[in-house]
């Protein structure tokens, strides 16, 4: 969680949906290795081609609108996406992404005209970003967040606090 | 200082005497529902804590309603493992194909009433608001947590209150209302927002069409959607009484925003957003390729009843495909005992049976690289209904007229004859 995350980034737009990010037509599919083949299909068909592990998203207002799918973030993680920066998300995709373990980090801020393959630092612990020669900052985790995001998602919160779920 | 509702449904599952806007709550969860699209993920989550007991298996229901009758071989594995699920943890609630579309089995079997807090692994759960719930939707490893701690945190959300006055126009839907309200906000409008609906704009509506209003509210981003209790909920709930979950007179709202129906057209919203609400005169003549009536937001009494007195007695243009899905099979049965589904099948629609179908393109009613569909889905992103097809969204009405013209028109002039058999 403190650890700084390094990557490329891709620089999607406003509302990008998790129908963008998995069609509903693989909603069948359940495991990562062949939904990582369809990742972000939604927005470009050559988007899967594109990714490589390491790589960071980028998006607008919105992030992860519609469907609460979590396919969608099982996709992204398989593709190799190590986080996502985004002026505002869905709520029920930010808290896919938390009980995921999957970084997703909010900065009002972020400017526009940033280029695909930039290099983006981020700072989750400081909660900052930096990209382009500049430095923003980001919105801080809730506290019920932050506990699940330091132990890599809810299950594996649950799972070392067993008295808090029913044996 | 006065509570809304979502406030006071919170406060009671919060174990708190209050709560405000901003405050993150330990909630309990009265009712709990996950389907096909998002089980099995949950289930793989569930098997992943050590020993895990469903907290209470009688406040669950598993609905098999998004691939339904199982339309892949992979769709047949997943409902398997369903079953299994159900079986092994004692789920006495277990809708398989067949039953309809989970939000309005929820409802319609009497599982959601007002006040509770119901989390759906679907972000359509806002439907429960129709009945006063403070119904919202969550993901697969959050259900998972859910099925076994029973509870969840929640963040108490700002409520906005909307009032609708006067009556709706011959032609024009709740559907319509659900539209133009998204058009007005648009998708990210009420983000995180509890909404309350009130008015005499609503009080003639039945829970069917409350609902098609609540359903869509997720697409603004409401967190909960919610129409306080009447006589109408208290009826359809079967609650003896009032439980006082209804906001306070002084409750404080974020915004208070009037609406009047009476001048209302019907709406459309245009690829790709289901937020790009016009009135139906600003697309006039979109030539269409399939038509859909159907989904947890569409399908129901009210819609196939507005679509077989457009339909009676003529024929889908020639070159269209008009697809019919009744949401439940309480509407399906009921329709078929009215004889709508002899009029909506002498026309030339499909008749498929109750589930999610065309909705999001679940290998039924896909369209091909730059078809055309107008639909009473709940979405029309890039792609939802297959790669490079166009989705319009519209009420049942406009669907229907438009498959007799084979391009988008307003429903209003096909409604002017009041058929014998229309109540």
């Amino acid at each position: 969680m403190a650890e700084l995350v390094q990557g490329r980034i891709w620089v999607l737009g406003d509302d990008i949906s998790t129908d963008h990010i998995l069609p509903s037509r693989y909603m069948a599919e359940i495991r990562p290795e062949e939904l990582r083949r369809h990742v972000l299909e939604g927005v470009a068909r050559d988007f899967p081609r594109k990714i490589e592990a390491g790589d960071i998203l980028v998006a607008g207002r919105n992030m992860g609108y519609g469907s609460s799918r979590e396919q969608a973030i099982l996709a992204l993680k398989a593709a190799g996406i190590k986080a996502i920066v985004a002026r505002s998300y869905s709520r029920i995709f930010f808290r896919n992404c938390i009980n995921n373990g999957f970084l997703a980090v909010a900065c009002p801020g972020l400017p526009k005209g940033l280029k695909d393959r930039e290099v983006m630092t981020i700072d989750p612990g400081g909660g900052r970003i930096q990209v382009a020669g500049e430095e923003f900052s980001c919105e801080p985790f809730p506290e019920v967040l932050l506990a699940v995001l330091k132990h890599g998602g809810l299950i594996e919160y649950l799972a070392v606090n067993p008295q808090e779920y029913r044996r | 200082m006065g509570k809304t509702l979502a406030e006071k449904v919170l406060a009671r599952a919060g174990g708190e005497k209050e709560v405000s806007p901003g405050q993150i709550i330990e909630a309990e969860v009265d009712l709990a529902m996950t389907h096909d699209n998002n089980g099995p993920v949950m289930i793989n989550q569930f098997n992943r804590l050590p020993g895990a007991k469903v907290w209470n298996p009688d406040r669950v229901v598993v609905i098999i309603d998004h691939h339904s009758p199982a339309t892949s071989f992979r769709a047949a594995e997943n409902h398997r493992t369903l079953r299994k699920f159900a079986a092994k943890h004692e789920l006495k609630h277990f809708f398989d194909c067949g039953e309809g579309v989970s939000h309005v089995i929820l409802r319609q079997k009497g599982f959601v009433k007002p006040g509770m807090v119901m989390v759906g692994s679907d972000s359509h759960s806002v439907a429960g608001g129709a009945l006063g719930a403070f119904a919202t939707g969550i993901g697969a490893t959050e259900m998972a947590a859910v099925l076994a701690r029973g509870k969840l945190w929640l963040r108490v959300p700002e409520t906005v209150k909307i009032t609708l006055h006067g009556r709706l126009p011959v032609g024009v839907m709740a559907r319509d209302v659900a539209l133009f309200l998204l058009g007005q906000f648009g998708p990210d409008g009420l983000d995180y927002k509890a909404v309350e609906v009130h008015g005499s704009g609503i009080k003639g509506w039945d829970i069917e069409e409350r609902a098609a209003l609540c359903t869509m509210g997720v697409e603004m981003g409401t967190k909960a959607m919610m129409v306080p209790a009447d006589e109408v909920t208290l009826v359809y709930a079967g609650v003896a009484q009032d439980l006082g979950y209804v906001p306070d007179l002084d409750a404080q709202y974020e915004r208070d925003l009037q609406y009047d129906l009476g001048g209302l057209a019907p709406m459309v919203s245009k690829p790709f957003l289901p937020t790009n609400a016009v009135p139906v005169g600003e697309v006039l003549g979109t030539r269409i390729d399939q038509g859909v009536i159907g989904s947890c937001a569409g399908g129901s009494l009210p819609d196939l009843e507005i679509a077989a007195r457009i339909l009676e007695g003529k024929q889908v243009r020639k070159g269209v495909r008009l697809i019919i899905t009744p949401s439940s099979k309480e509407n399906w049965i009921r329709a078929d005992e009215k004889g709508l589904l002899k009029i909506l099948k002498q026309a030339g629609a499909v008749v498929s049976s109750p589930a999610c179908g065309a909705c999001g393109g679940y290998e039924i009613g896909c369209l091909a690289p730059g078809e055309v569909c107008i639909s009473t889905t709940t979405r029309n992103m890039p792609g939802r209904m297959g790669p490079g097809g166009e989705v319009y969204l519209a009420s049942a009405a406009t669907v229907a007229a438009s498959a007799l013209a084979g391009e988008i028109v307003d429903p209003r002039p096909y409604l002017n004859e009041r058929p014998a058999w229309v109540s």
